[in-house]
This record gives C-alpha cells, structure tokens and sequence, in this order.
C-alpha cells in the first residue's frame, strides 16, 4: 500500500494592509499621512470601508456608520471607494500569489489563504514564500501586506494579524503550544463576544484555560463548541484551503530566431512544444480538453486552429499528433514561419481526487515532528 | 558447551526467531542468534531492538551449558542444507563447532555479552486471550495502521482491555477497524499500549497450534506474549493515539444492505478502471440501485449498478476502492450494511459483530 504519511501542511495567510485606503494613498500622494475614510460621505447613513491607520488612531474601523467616524474624527478625509480600481489591484495581487501556489483561497479581495506546502518556484522554506510575496507586493503594487505562516488556516490568520501593519509572523509546529497557550480565545474563529462572554463565565480566557478541561467538561459547560474550541487550543484545525481559481488554459510557444521552411522543421519544433506543455500540465496536475495550435507568419499575420478531445489528456504524445494533424489545416511548409504555439484549455476535465482524513490526523502529525515544515525559526517569530 | 539436537528442530527454531533479524543493521551483533544452553534446554534469542522473539527448545543431550552467539544466516544454511537427523553444536573459546553428519563447520563467533538483553516473560500481571481470538484481533486490524516507518501512534495498533474485553485498534487516519474479542477472565491494563506492527505481525507469526492460550503482559515500555514454547517482546510506538471514538458515526442518515460478495466485486470491477492519481470510485443510488462509477483520465470509465435495499436519504459520495475492500476482505459476514454519514464525513461499513470498520471519503471535483 503506497500510501505516505500526510505531509506538514504550510500555510500562508496574507492580508493588506488597509486595503482601499491605502491604495488611494498611493494613487493620490495628497492624502498621504492623512486620516481617510473610504466609504460613504460623512453624514449619510453609508458604512466605513476601510479607515487608513491614522484614522484608526481615533477609533474609526470599518463598518461603522460614516457619521460616527466623523464624530470621532474630524479631520478625517472621506473617499468615496472606487471598486473597479481596488479590483484591479486584487487581480495583480492573485498574479503574484499564484506564481508561488495554485492553491490559493481568496477571502476578499485583500486577503488570502495560501497552501505552500510545496511551492511552485521551489523557494526553501514557506517563510521565504511569505517574505518574497511580501516584497513583490512592496516592489510591484507600492502596498505593504502583513502576512502570517502557520501549519493550519486559523493560525496563519492569527499569525497575521499579530504584527499589524507591515508584519511577518511565522508560527512552526514546534513552537504552536507555546504561541496558543498565551493566546486569548477570542482569537479562534467562531468565537464571538458573546461567546467570549459565556467562557468567561467558566473561566476560559486563554487557550491555555480551555486546554486545562476535558473535552467531556468543555462540551457539558459549552455544547458542541466546547471540544471544537479544545481542538482550536490545540491547533488543529484540519480545513483544507479550497481554491477557487481554476486555470483556464496552459499554453506554451516559441519565436524562431531564423524562420522555419518546412514542415518537418515545424513538426519538429511542435515536438519540443508538446513535451514542454505535457511537463507543464504534469507540474500544474491538469489536464486538457481542447488543443489549439498557433501559427504566426513572416509577415506578422497569425491563424489559430483547434480541436476538442474526446478525453482529457496531457500526454505529450496525443499533444503532438493532434497538433500535427491540426498543420494540415494551416500553410507551414509554404509560407515562413516565426512563431509556433500550443496551448490547451477546458483543464481539470477530469476529476480532482483528494482522500480526507479523520479530523485528528494533521494534529498526530504536527505533534509527532517538527522538522520538515521547512518553517525557519526567525527573530519576528513572536514566540522566540 | 556441548549439546546435540535434532536438526529439524534446531532448523524450525532457529528460521522462527530470525523472522525479527534485520537483512542489514548499523549494529552487527543484530545478526546473530544468542544461543542460552542450560542442562535441559537450549533458549534461542534475536531481536531488532524494536522485537525480540525467544524460542525454548528441549535438547536431548546437553553435555555442559552455556553461552553463544551464532551468524543467523549462517546458522540456517548449515541446518538447511544437511540431511543428518542431528547436529552437535560445540563451544570453544572465539569460535562454535557445528557438526552435521559426516560435515564440520567452524564459525568465529562474536561475545555474547555484546548481545541486548531481552525481557523475558513473567506470569505476574500477565493476563490470557484464546490463541484465535488473538489472531483474528491482529488480522482485522493491523492492516488498517499505517505501513510507513514513522514515529507516530499511526504506526501501531492500540490494545485496550475493558474488564472481559479485549480490544484492538488499527487506523493510518484513512480508515480505521476495532475488533473487540472476550477475555475468559476480566483483566486490567492501566495504559493502553500502542504496538509496532512489527512487533504484531511477529506475534502471529509465532502463535504456536500446540498453546490454545496467548499470555501477553504488559507494562510501560512493552508488550510480552507467550505462545507455546515462544516469547515475542515488542517495544512501543509513542505519541498519543487519537481520540478514535470521535470518528465512528453512531446515526448515519443512509443505510445500504447489500451482500459482501456483491459489494466486493463491484468495488473490484469499479477499480479497474480507476489510477494511481484518482483512486476514486463513486457511489450513489439510482432507480433504488446501487451505482458505482470510475474514471481514469487517458483510460475510460465504468459504471456498474448492484441491487440493493437501503433505508434513508440518497447521499452521493466516492471512496478509495482499495480501502473498502480491505475492510470487506477480512470481514466475515454475508450481508454489510454500508452507512454514510455525508458527502466528506466517515462511512461506516457494519456485518461482523464487535467489529467496526470506518473509511474516510475521498472528494472529486467533476469536469
């Protein structure tokens, strides 16, 4: 049975900072420094979008009607949002995550839940994935995001959130008890004010309280909440980051340096091409449902063809043969050729397989070992 | 030291203490098998260091007792390959001679001393299964424990004794199975040990037709078992076995009675068309049938409808076909009755009594 032990996952969580608000700070350097609110103007019955941090200063956060923040902060600076641009930001923030994951779980269009467990430029460690993501959002956007590495979602989360604005907080397996022992429970997710209020009453402040019952008295005092809360303090937290973005097409090309004359050249280059393109499916786990070839002339002029499968593939073989077949419908071999590509589309025809596991596993691992993570101890590691 | 033994049954000994020999080992003595002559008896003794298996062997003629350590290897081809009825093993001072009919071997021979000590088996605190009852519960459960060499409690079956019950659990976090057999005698182990299946898989190996009874003890850092002339002592996995319980479903909203044999094959049919990267079959209900269904990119794909009775509401879900037929392989019923809990919740197969087998979904996303 071929089975291997489930691998450590490696999370990262990023979220920007004060998103809207900040991306109208660096679009109009006149508000820079200033406290602004996006959202409604200041008397209407509008809700704050997003405050930028020197409004929060006076108690401003979001989804707070307009005319409080106003109240609270006179100076303050009301923009309307402008979400059209806030979505173009997001779309380039997507491109950047996803040059280092496919697995990524968008939450808004600020934040995100990242599966680095292995990463696509085979950087050594999830920390060096958050730091690197961190510096092309800095270097690419002008925007600065806090982020957090964790083995689970709920700590990822928690760990960003713990050095807010401009933060790197990385939490390893091996130092997951000493961060969450200290670490009030209201930090755990689907523990509310109200919640809180009713733990307080037994007691529970800290996760370090909720470990010290069992989970038969946690569940007595608090229902079923009260061994998911135990679990929580524990760190386990099993839930899978769900991707929501799936590839629309994979597709791979090349420009000759010197024209290609004839078809056997061409046949040739598509060879190369397939097997690029099979490699790359493989890399990605997809497969194709349509081919389309590409063809561009010497003179500039550019023809596509394409063909649907009966079965998706990504066998680099099927690739060549049915890009060969599609030449017959094409000129190459008559006119001069300088570009020839290969792409495939309807990806993922096939199914997505993923065995789950009984809730407790990934914790049986994470207490089982702690290297192998790939998650350096760093010196913002605030348990260090 | 001097004894004289009949071959076949030095040969038998000698080949079932070896099974825990490792084929390579970063400590060589491991190699060998320490032979402990008295005047009635010759002990023979190997282990791992994770598993160590004494065999005690009468001997008919001892002239003088002692101390050896023999090549196992060695040993067993000597015994293997000669047609006398006796060998005469013989100690000098770095070396043992081996007589074998008109045949002579002289081996160097490796100090004792330098050999791990190995626990031996006491009657005190020691408790008694019967011989098949014990087998069964290894044989139901310790294929559901994961394979890989880890340091997690996955790697062993966790024993549990509640008064007359003895109770065995084996889970790789996939799927889990937990067979419980009766004790003739109520018994109490403090803390439930979690058992190498090494150390398993020697322990039936070693169970012995002529003991009906396997007494095992049990303390901290191990499990001995006594079958018969044999004694397996196995080390522990650590790490905490998980709070397994939690995952049985109790109430499931579907219920599907379906003969084993029938479910088994369509499973197996369902397989075929399955790979290494999708190892789902899918199950549903359709028509009141029971549709399995499989799809291997590059391949094709299959469907395959069996009748069924079930009771509850449809629920669309898919499995590892390999997992479900192990659990269905060891289970003896006519009928099971195959209890979903939901779409990515554990399903439940029941048919054998005081067995229960758990099996994990797996999810797809369709194109």
């Amino acid at each position: 049975m071929a089975t291997g032990p489930l691998p450590e996952r490696k999370i990262i969580h990023v979220d920007m900072d004060a998103f809207y608000a900040s991306v109208e700070q660096r679009d109009r350097p006149e508000l820079r420094g200033k406290p602004i609110v996006v959202g409604g103007p200041p008397q209407s019955r509008g809700v704050v979008c997003t405050a930028s941090y020197e409004a929060r200063k006076f108690g401003v956060h979001s989804a707070m009607p307009c005319s409080q923040a106003a109240r609270l902060c006179p100076e303050a600076i009301f923009v309307p949002p402008d979400f059209p641009r806030y979505v173009a930001v997001s779309e380039h923030l997507r491109e950047i995550f996803r040059r280092h994951s496919d697995l990524i779980e968008p939450l808004s269009l600020d934040e995100a839940y990242l599966d680095v467990t292995t990463n696509k430029r085979g950087l050594p460690s999830a920390t060096a994935v958050a730091r690197e993501i961190r510096r092309e959002i800095q270097f690419e956007l002008s925007l600065t995001a806090s982020a957090g590495v964790a083995p689970n979602k709920f700590l990822a989360k928690v760990a960003s959130d713990h050095k807010k604005p401009d933060g790197l907080t990385v939490i390893t397996p091996s130092r997951m008890a000493a961060f969450l022992e200290k670490l009030p429970i209201r930090k755990l997710p689907g523990v509310g004010p109200v919640t809180e209020e009713s733990c307080r009453k037994f007691g529970l402040v800290t996760c370090r309280d909720v470990l010290a019952q069992s989970p038969a008295t946690l569940e007595r005092w608090l229902g079923s909440l009260g061994p998911h809360l135990h679990d929580l303090a524990q760190g386990i937290d099993p839930r899978p980051v769900i991707t929501d973005w799936i590839r629309k097409s994979s597709g791979i090309e090349d420009t000759f340096a010197v024209d290609l004359h004839t078809l056997d050249e061409a046949i040739a280059a598509l060879a190369t091409l397939a097997e690029g393109l099979a490699r790359r499916l493989e890399r990605d786990d997809s497969r194709g449902r349509t081919l389309t070839l590409k063809v561009k002339y010497s003179d500039f002029t550019q023809i596509t063809r394409r063909r649907k499968l009966p079965v998706a593939t990504r066998h680099a073989g099927v690739l060549l043969q049915v890009a060969r077949e599609l030449l017959a419908d094409t000129e190459v071999g008559r006119r001069p050729i300088r570009l020839l590509g290969i792409s495939m589309s309807q990806l993922d025809g096939d199914d997505e397989y993923r065995q789950l596991h009984f809730p407790w596993v990934e914790s049986l691992l994470g207490a089982g070992s702690d290297h192998g993570l790939g998650l350096l101890p760093r010196a913002d590691d605030p348990t260090s | 030291m001097r004894f004289q033994v009949s071959r076949a049954q030095l040969l038998d000994a000698v080949t079932l203490v070896s099974t825990v020999v490792p084929p390579r080992s970063i400590k060589p003595i491991l190699q060998n098998v320490r032979l402990l002559v008295d005047p009635v008896g010759v002990t023979l003794l190997a282990t791992d260091l994770e598993v160590a298996v004494r065999y005690r062997l009468e001997v008919g003629q001892v002239t003088e007792g002692g101390d050896l350590l023999l090549p196992v290897n060695k040993l067993v081809g000597i015994l293997r390959e000669s047609v006398s009825d006796t060998v005469t093993v013989e100690a000098s001072e770095r070396s043992v001679n081996v007589r074998a009919g008109k045949s002579h071997f002289r081996i160097l021979s490796e100090d004792p001393d330098e050999f791990p000590g190995i626990p031996s088996f006491t009657d005190e605190g020691s408790f008694s299964v019967d011989r098949e009852s014990f087998r069964t519960l290894i044989r139901k459960t310790s294929f559901a424990a994961a394979r890989e060499k880890s340091r997690y409690a996955f790697n062993g079956v966790r024993l549990e004794v509640e008064g007359d019950k003895l109770r065995m659990i084996g889970t790789d976090g996939k799927k889990m199975a937990v067979k419980t057999v009766t004790l003739d005698s109520p018994a109490v182990v403090e803390r439930p040990p979690v058992i190498p299946i090494k150390g398993l898989s020697t322990m039936e190996r070693v169970l012995s037709s002529e003991d009906p009874k396997v007494r095992l003890l049990v303390d901290d850092k191990q499990v001995i078992m006594r079958s018969g002339r044999a004694e397996v002592a196995t080390r522990l996995v650590e790490g905490a076995f998980p709070r397994y319980e939690n995952v049985i479903p109790k109430e499931t909203p579907l219920r599907i009675t379906i003969e084993k044999e029938a479910l088994a094959r369509a499973f197996r049919q369902a397989a075929v068309l399955t790979n290494e990267e999708s190892k789902a079959v899918r199950m549903t209900i359709e028509d009141g049938q029971l549709v399995l269904s499989s799809r291997a990119a590059d391949v094709g794909e299959s469907k395959i409808e069996e009748p069924i009775q079930y009771e509850g509401e449809v629920i669309s879900t898919a499995f590892n076909p390999d997992y479900v037929l192990e659990g269905l392989k060891v289970m003896d019923a006519e009928q099971v009755k195959f209890c979903c809990s939901g779409k990515d919740t554990p399903a439940r197969i029941d048919g054998e009594e005081n067995y229960i087998f758990i099996v994990m979904p797996v999810t797809l996303r369709s194109g």
